[in-house]
């Protein structure tokens, strides 16, 4: 598996998507944002890349040569995209905290905070648990599974940003004191690992039964 | 011995049936499969190598099942396609990445090769031409000392000077006998260089499997006059008909004697050509 993992940063997958985390990551340091945004533009401009590069690369044709099976192969490519999801997360949470020293932790919509970063996990998760189960349908055509996790999305980050802004009861919750925010982190953590089985899981078994 | 045995693989698609193919290639031999473009020759070989799950039917590799040893048994495969990958890597980048899986790699023997093929290993793989790129992957293929090569469509695209060199290749791997090499193409006057048997495919069925020599026998190539070939029109695969008279191709069972009709040996080419006519009307 390291090997295939290896292969993903090595060859398949283009630097410049292991930076943008870095980069994007400044957006952090925009005062009073929609911070949701820095998240999204991976589910934009990365995954929508990385899949098309698998094409225009052969990609397909390379791994045929190897030693692999179809589960491995699968699973190497999500762990990539994992990979690339945590740094999003390092750089994000990283850059929030010097946001919040600057400019303190109140922002008009939801905060940059403990319960935030739970709830982008939860957004990453919502991406992975659609997009990778219906691109490893065929492990070719990415589009429709894109726009769907795009969609998916966007929707649930309207839905807490809004949320932020016009419910006093949410930010009772989600912006309320440490321990709520830690709790909601806890729970944000277990449906992600769960999620995220399933999505591998399902992933495996509909390329195994796509060829 | 046999080192790739195929018993009866089919495989459906919505407009496609690969149909009970099955055959077998003798270790340290090159076995041309051949059949005009969406015969099923690519299906086949995914099908070998599990890429595509088959409907029914058996690999044997090695003497091992497929299904059952198939990461062990494709670490002593090399398979080599007509796609290229990664265009702006590095050479040396992508074998870095590819000699990882494969444990008995050698790399004394991958730079023999590099300097026998002239690659630079510092050039990105757009860089080369087709032919080059082939050898670059026959190259990685024979360094983690590969029994079997399995060649999906290798020579096509190439000039005719490039195709003969890489049929040069070929046959110095072969000489040894350790290697033996699965070679599927549509340009079969390559095979008629380097193969010594051949597996013709059309539509998806199997029309024959055995030495190329054999299968020239098999049939011949016949012309006359439009008035003689009513008298076998019957009996052909199929044929052509001109202003000057008729040319077909027959069994060479089935040739009447008796005649005045005039038989010629047949190319692999016009084998599968009138093959690929069976069926239809005769072309005009």
């Amino acid at each position: 598996m390291m090997n295939l993992i290896y292969k993903e940063v090595k060859l398949s997958i283009s630097l410049l998507f292991f930076i943008l985390p870095f980069l994007l990551g400044l957006l952090m340091f925009l005062p009073n944002w929609i911070f949701t945004f820095v998240f999204m533009y991976f589910f934009w401009i990365s995954a929508p890349q990385i899949y098309s590069a698998y094409i225009a690369q052969q990609d397909f044709s390379f791994s045929m040569m190897l030693p692999i099976s179809k589960k491995e192969y699968v699973k190497s490519k999500i762990y990539a995209l994992y990979i690339i999801e945590c740094l999003h997360l390092f750089f994000g949470f990283l850059f929030g905290i010097i946001h919040n020293l600057i400019y303190g932790q109140s922002n008009l919509f939801f905060d940059v905070n403990i319960a935030f970063f739970g709830m982008i996990l939860v957004l990453f998760t919502v991406f992975n648990i659609l997009f990778l189960p219906l691109y490893f349908r065929s492990g070719y055509f990415f589009g429709k599974p894109v726009i769907y996790g795009i969609a998916a999305t966007m929707i649930f980050g309207f839905i807490i940003e809004w949320s932020a802004i016009k419910y006093q009861w949410f930010r009772d919750i989600f912006e309320g004191p440490l321990l709520t925010q830690v709790i909601v982190a806890v729970v944000s953590i277990v449906i992600t690992i769960i999620a995220n089985v399933i999505a591998l899981k399902k992933s495996v078994t509909n390329y195994e039964s796509s060829l | 011995m046999n080192i790739l045995e195929v018993k009866n693989i089919s495989k459906q698609y919505d407009k496609f049936l690969l149909d009970n193919i099955s055959f077998e290639i003798a270790k340290g031999y090159i076995m041309g499969f051949i059949g005009e473009n969406g015969a099923g020759k690519t299906t086949t070989i995914n099908s070998i190598l599990n890429v595509i799950i088959r409907d029914s039917g058996s690999v044997t590799v090695f003497g091992k099942d497929m299904d059952e040893h198939e990461l062990e048994i494709k670490a002593n495969i090399g398979f080599v396609s007509g796609d290229s990958f990664y265009p702006k890597r590095h050479v040396k980048e992508v074998t870095d990445v590819y000699k990882r899986f494969y444990p008995a790699w050698d790399e004394e023997v991958y730079q023999s090769y590099l300097k026998k093929f002239n690659i630079d290993p510092s050039k990105k793989l757009d860089e080369l031409s087709k032919g080059m790129k082939m050898k670059f992957c026959i190259s990685l293929a024979l360094s983690h000392k590969a029994e079997l090569l399995i060649l999906d469509e290798p020579t096509s695209g190439l000039d005719p000077v490039a195709r003969d060199n890489l049929l040069e290749v070929f046959q110095s791997l072969v000489e040894e006998g350790e290697v033996s090499v699965l070679f599927s193409t549509h340009i079969t006057s390559d095979l008629e260089k380097s193969a010594d048997y051949i597996t013709f495919i059309q539509d998806g069925k199997l029309i024959d499997s055995c030495s190329k020599d054999d299968l020239i026998d098999k049939y011949r190539l016949v012309s006359g006059t439009k008035e003689q070939l009513s008298s076998i029109q019957d009996k052909l695969i199929s044929h052509k008909t001109n202003a000057f008279g008729f040319m077909g191709l027959i069994n060479t069972s089935d040739i009447p004697g008796n005649t005045n009709i005039k038989f010629g040996q047949p190319s692999l080419d016009d084998i599968m050509i009138y093959y690929a006519n069976k069926d239809k009307e005769a072309v005009q």
